[in-house]
Order: C-alpha cells, then sequence, then structure tokens
C-alpha cells in the first residue's frame, strides 16, 4: 500500500494549485450570493445560500473528474503511466480518491466559509441544520462524482468524455418523459422529475434550506412533503453512485492503454447515447404531428454519428437503428390509438 | 531475465503480434529491428505492462509483468514520452521518484549537466532529441535492471549519440543492466547490442547474436576481364548479386574462408573481400521477403 499513498500525495501535490482556485471560486460565489441575500435592508429576503453552496458542489463534483481524468486519454501520458510499478486497480483507486478529496476539501472551505459568514453577521437562521446538511450533500456529491467519473472513462477521448457526461444529464429524464407521454404512467412521470443527477442535491437542498430558515420572517415551506414523500429516490441514486463506482474501477482497469484517442466504442456512450436521444425526440407528443420532427430526428441522428465516427463513416448498424427510429413513432402512435379505441 | 512466451495481440481486430518468443539474458543488450510497422513498439510496450497481451505471457525474472514487483525492475523510454505544458525535469524527477524511490539525484544531475539541460525549463521548449536526453537522463538515475528503449535515437545529434551510447556502456557494465533496444539505426545498435530479434509478418523472423550473423554473410567485389553470366555464380550460397559489366559485387551467405577458393575458380582478375555491416544483412533480410524491390 506504500506506493497507493504515495501515488495519491503526488496527485494531491501536483494538483494543490488547481484545487485552491476551485476553492477560492467557490467560497467568493457563495459569499457574494449570501451576503447578497442578508443586507440590512433585505432581511425579508434573506438566504441562507444552501443554493450556493449546493450549485458549488454539484459544479466541483461534475468539474474535478474531468480534470483528474484527462490525462488518461492521451496515448503518450499513458506509455508513461502504465509502466509504472504500480497496478491498474491501485492507480484507479489513486485517481479516483485524489479527485474526490477535491471535492471534499472545496466543499468543506466553502461550507465553512459559509457558515461563518452566517453565524457572525445574521442570528436568524437555524444553522444547527447545516451540519447534516453537509454530511448529506456529500454523499450525494459522491453519488454526481462517481457517475461523472464512470461516464468519463467509457470515452477515449477528452472531447467524447465531456460530451459523454453532457448528454447523460438529461439522459433518464428525457426518457421518462417519452415513456410518460407514450404509456401515460405515474412511475416514469416520478423519474422524469428526479431523472437528473443533480435532482436528488436539489430536494435536500430545498428542505433543509426550509430547515436552516425556519425562523425567517417570511418563512414557508417549500414542498417538504413531496421530497420526503420520495425518500426512497435518494437510495436510488445512492445505489446508482455506488454502481457507477464501481463500474469506473472495472472501466479503468479493462481499458487497454491502445484505446486512448481511438474511437469511443463503449456501450455507455454514443452507441447508446444517439438511438436514445433521437427516438426520444421522436416519441416526444409533437414528434408524429409536426414533419419538422423528422428533420430533427434526422439532424441528431446524422450529427450524432458524424462525431462518433469522426466522418462520414457510417456503418451498417448506424443505418439500421436510424431506420429503426423512423418506424417507431409509427407503432407508438398505433399503441396510443389501439389504447384510445379500447376505452370507447 | 526476459521472457516472452507465445505472445500474441491485437488492435481492434487487426492482429499486431502472434506467437513472439524471446528471451533476454541478463547483462544482455538486444536489438529490436524489422521495418516500419512490424510490431516493435507494440511489442515493447507489451513487455513494458503498458497494454496487456491478447495471448501468452511475459515473465520478468519469473513473475508475471502485471505484478509490481515485477514492473519496478523495468524502465520503459517510449519513443514520444510524458509531458505536459508546466513539465520540467524537476516535476518528472518527482514523478519518477514516487515509483522508484531509489533514484538518485546525483547521477539525473550528472547527466542533466552533460547534456546540459535546465531541469527548470518547461520541457515544451526542448526540441526531441533534448527531450529525450532529459529522460534517458531519468533513466540512468533509476538504474533499473532492465531497460527498454523504443527508438533510442531518434532526434540525437551525433555527440548526443556518443555520449548515449557511452553512458548506455556504463550502466550495462556497471549496474548489469539488460538492454531492449529498438531503432531504426541498425549501425548504432551494432556497436553495442549483441543480439538482435527481427521482426517481421507480425512474429520473430529471425534472432541471434549479431557478430555471428553479420559473419554468416560476407561480401566481394570482383573483377573478370570479360563480363560473365549471373548462371556462373549458381553453384554458390549468393544472397544478393550486383553486376555492372565486367564488375560483380556479390552477398553470399557462409564462410569467407571456404567461399574463396570457389570464387577464384571462376578466374577474375581482381577479388576483394569487404566489410559486411549489420544494416547490409538486415537490408538483405528484408529484400529476401520481398520488401524492396
Amino acid at each position: 500500500m506504500k506506493i497507493f499513498f504515495r501515488y495519491l500525495s503526488y496527485r494531491l501535490k501536483i494538483s494543490a494549485l488547481r484545487t485552491l482556485i476551485f476553492t477560492a471560486l467557490s467560497v467568493a460565489i457563495c459569499l457574494i450570493g449570501i451576503s447578497e441575500g442578508n443586507t440590512a435592508e433585505k432581511i425579508k429576503y434573506c438566504q441562507s445560500g444552501l443554493y450556493m453552496l449546493a450549485t458549488a458542489l454539484c459544479i466541483t463534483a461534475s468539474v474535478v473528474p474531468l480534470f483528474e481524468l484527462s490525462g488518461l486519454k492521451n496515448r503518450r501520458n499513458l506509455d508513461t503511466l502504465y509502466f509504472f510499478p504500480i497496478k491498474r486497480e491501485k492507480m484507479a483507486m489513486v485517481h479516483f480518491v485524489s479527485g474526490l478529496v477535491q471535492v471534499v476539501a472545496i466543499y468543506t472551505v466553502t461550507w465553512g466559509a459559509s457558515y461563518l459568514w452566517l453565524a457572525l453577521n445574521t442570528d436568524y437562521f437555524a444553522l444547527v441544520y447545516m451540519i447534516p446538511y453537509y454530511f448529506l450533500s456529500l454523499l450525494l456529491a459522491f453519488v454526481i462524482y462517481s457517475i461523472y467519473c464512470f461516464l468519463f472513462m467509457q470515452a477515449n477521448t477528452v472531447a467524447d468524455g465531456v460530451l459523454f457526461c453532457a448528454l447523460w444529464i438529461f439522459l433518464p429524464c428525457i426518457v421518462a418523459l417519452s415513456a410518460s407521454w407514450v404509456f401515460d404512467s405515474k412511475i416514469a412521470d416520478n423519474l422524469a422529475g428526479w431523472g437528473i443527477m443533480y435532482t436528488p442535491m436539489n430536494n435536500l437542498t430545498v428542505l433543509f434550506q426550509d430547515l436552516v430558515e425556519i425562523n425567517r420572517p417570511d418563512y414557508w415551506r417549500r414542498g417538504v412533503e413531496e421530497i420526503t414523500d420520495r425518500w426512497y429516490m435518494f437510495f436510488i441514486w445512492g445505489a446508482v453512485g455506488l454502481a457507477a463506482a464501481n463500474g469506473y474501477l472495472i472501466s479503468f482497469v479493462k481499458k487497454g492503454a491502445e484505446q486512448a484517442g481511438e474511437i469511443s466504442n463503449s456501450p455507455f456512450g454514443y452507441a447508446l447515447l444517439i438511438p436514445v436521444y433521437g427516438y426520444c425526440f421522436m416519441m416526444m407528443p409533437f414528434g408524429i404531428y409536426i414533419p419538422i420532427s423528422l428533420v430533427v430526428y434526422l439532424i441528431i441522428m446524422l450529427s450524432g454519428y458524424l462525431i462518433y465516427r469522426r466522418g462520414f463513416k457510417f456503418k451498417i448498424p448506424d443505418i439500421v437503428v436510424t431506420v429503426i427510429g423512423l418506424v417507431l413513432p409509427f407503432v407508438m402512435a398505433y399503441i396510443k390509438l389501439a389504447d384510445a379505441l379500447s376505452h370507447f | 531475465m526476459i521472457e516472452v512466451k507465445n505472445l500474441g495481440h491485437d488492435i481492434g481486430g487487426k492482429i499486431i503480434l502472434k506467437n513472439v518468443s524471446l528471451a533476454l539474458q541478463e547483462g544482455s543488450v538486444m536489438g529490436l529491428v524489422g521495418i516500419n510497422g512490424a510490431g516493435k513498439t507494440t511489442l515493447l510496450r507489451l513487455i513494458s505492462g503498458v497494454l496487456t497481451p491478447k495471448q501468452g505471457e511475459i515473465l520478468i525474472d519469473g513473475q508475471s509483468v502485471g505484478e509490481e514487483e515485477a514492473r519496478r525492475a523495468l524502465f520503459f523510454l517510449p519513443d514520444d514520452p510524458y509531458f505536459t505544458i508546466y513539465t520540467t525535469g524537476e516535476s518528472l524527477y518527482k514523478m519518477y521518484k514516487v515509483f522508484y524511490p531509489q533514484i538518485d539525484r546525483a547521477v539525473f544531475d550528472r547527466f542533466l549537466k552533460e547534456f546540459a539541460l535546465d531541469p527548470k525549463k518547461p520541457i515544451r521548449n526542448f526540441s526531441k532529441g533534448m527531450r529525450r536526453q532529459l529522460y534517458i537522463s531519468l533513466a540512468l538515475a533509476v538504474g533499473p535492471k532492465y531497460l527498454l528503449l523504443d527508438e533510442a535515437f531518434d532526434g540525437l545529434d551525433p555527440l548526443s549519440r556518443h555520449v548515449f551510447k557511452r553512458v548506455l556502456n556504463e550502466l550495462v557494465e556497471e549496474n548489469g543492466t539488460s538492454v531492449i533496444i529498438s531503432s531504426h539505426s541498425l549501425r548504432e545498435l551494432e556497436d553495442f547490442c549483441d543480439c538482435y530479434v527481427l521482426l517481421d509478418q507480425m512474429t520473430v523472423s529471425a534472432s541471434g547474436d549479431i557478430d555471428e550473423t553479420v559473419n554468416s554473410f560476407c561480401k566481394f567485389q570482383l573483377a573478370f576481364p570479360e563480363e560473365i553470366p549471373d548462371e556462373a555464380f549458381a553453384h554458390l550460397p549468393v544472397t544478393s548479386l550486383e553486376k555492372s559489366g565486367r564488375f560483380v559485387r556479390v552477398v553470399l551467405q557462409g564462410n569467407a574462408a571456404e567461399l574463396l577458393p570457389q570464387l577464384q575458380a571462376l578466374g577474375p582478375a581482381v577479388l576483394e573481400e569487404m566489410r559486411m555491416d549489420f544494416e547490409e544483412v538486415f537490408i538483405h533480410e528484408v529484400e529476401k521477403r520481398g520488401y524492396l524491390k
């Protein structure tokens, strides 16, 4: 384990400047946000700044993996890193832990600065609730961080990695929205509301903001019941986070150095994202009524495969997937029609 | 000892190496030769543990190359090694110290001085040769048991080549380091390699002692009173025959002393034995395989 800690310490040292800059930005954004909302004149609209904290944490947990893992997308770097006498599993863990430590460090300083500011400048917040919020929000940040680590590892280039991360943010939500239109399902509705990986953090923040700001002169409860009623969604996202962390480790170990810079063929990458986005757009309520949706669909598929294959190098599966998408709305329309007729 | 057993590898379904077997004895220097795309870099990346072989195994002193302990004995200097826009000699030293705690600062400084490199300057401003010198300094400071060098002489000026060969010889003689070195500069390889491996058709097509291989060929220049037909050499083990009027240059496979009387029997006015080098042997080998016309 000596090599693990030596490498971890090295990684933390070389990312110290970056961590410092991120921390300064995060603290500045939060303090400006909090102080803006808590001037003497605006006392009626005072804010605990939990939203600012949550935003800073979400951004940090999303961005740090990209910085921490981008060096692994370059063949030249891998030729050096992979011959070092350290097992891939340990190297994967070091990069994961190193990034996580940075996230925790940035957030802890930001949270501490916000807490201190509120404690010193205001007396109407129940700051004791900020302590459980700190720990719970970190757990959710772990989920976001793990998902991004996993998604970024699926790509073979930095650009593909950034695209995967960006496209996956809304994917479950878009799928659920499409499903809710086609199947009128409450589960799909529920998933659409919770389908963005930042939703749990948002809802946790709403909950704790209500608790921290309980003494506000204009206090009002913002849907606490709705959030606490769906407590299980936190566990679902927690499970997703754990699975993502595990998936990251497996991907890191299995990914060969020869894949760096090559086309990103992961089943969690373009191969899944392009058809799902395309199909979902086709199945949206306007999908079968407005011909323009067909053009949008073809643009999505064409540009998607152009980026995926890096040029007009389409393969037969790409064409098959695109053709299936053209038929899909008619099948869905038939299902809807049959469903409607059955009610007569 | 490095042992490569029945190694096979493909990249995206394209076979790069198949059934490659070789052994690097302790203290020996092996030259890895082959035409462009023969798989030399892939083989070095496999031996160094950068790539995981799809078939076969690689053992370093009896341990799989996947083991940390085995890789601790290795140092791989790729053709185009790692650096970022911020990397300096100093920062590289710190990175290598993480994995090779035994790295000798005094040796590193000595070679930086010898190559006239500033460890505080960002290496993005260095030429390819200077970067290579920096990495060679790191390799020498680590003092590994096995050193793998890809395109070792690429970008080095004649003086740096000279220094490099000298320090490499020091490393081999003083530390007992074994080296595998791939290069297109066969004359440089001949200077300090004691054995070679020729990669062709995705596998090892020839290997052995460099001197023995070079000595297994002999080259003669002959001048005849009048032009003679090619068939006159048909009974000889000819590898290459060049004719220009009455003048003939012939490369034969075999011992020069044994073949000389047979050439004399052809009645040349002038018969002169010429020196054969490793590069010529290599060219004959690739010609034989139909790569050069």
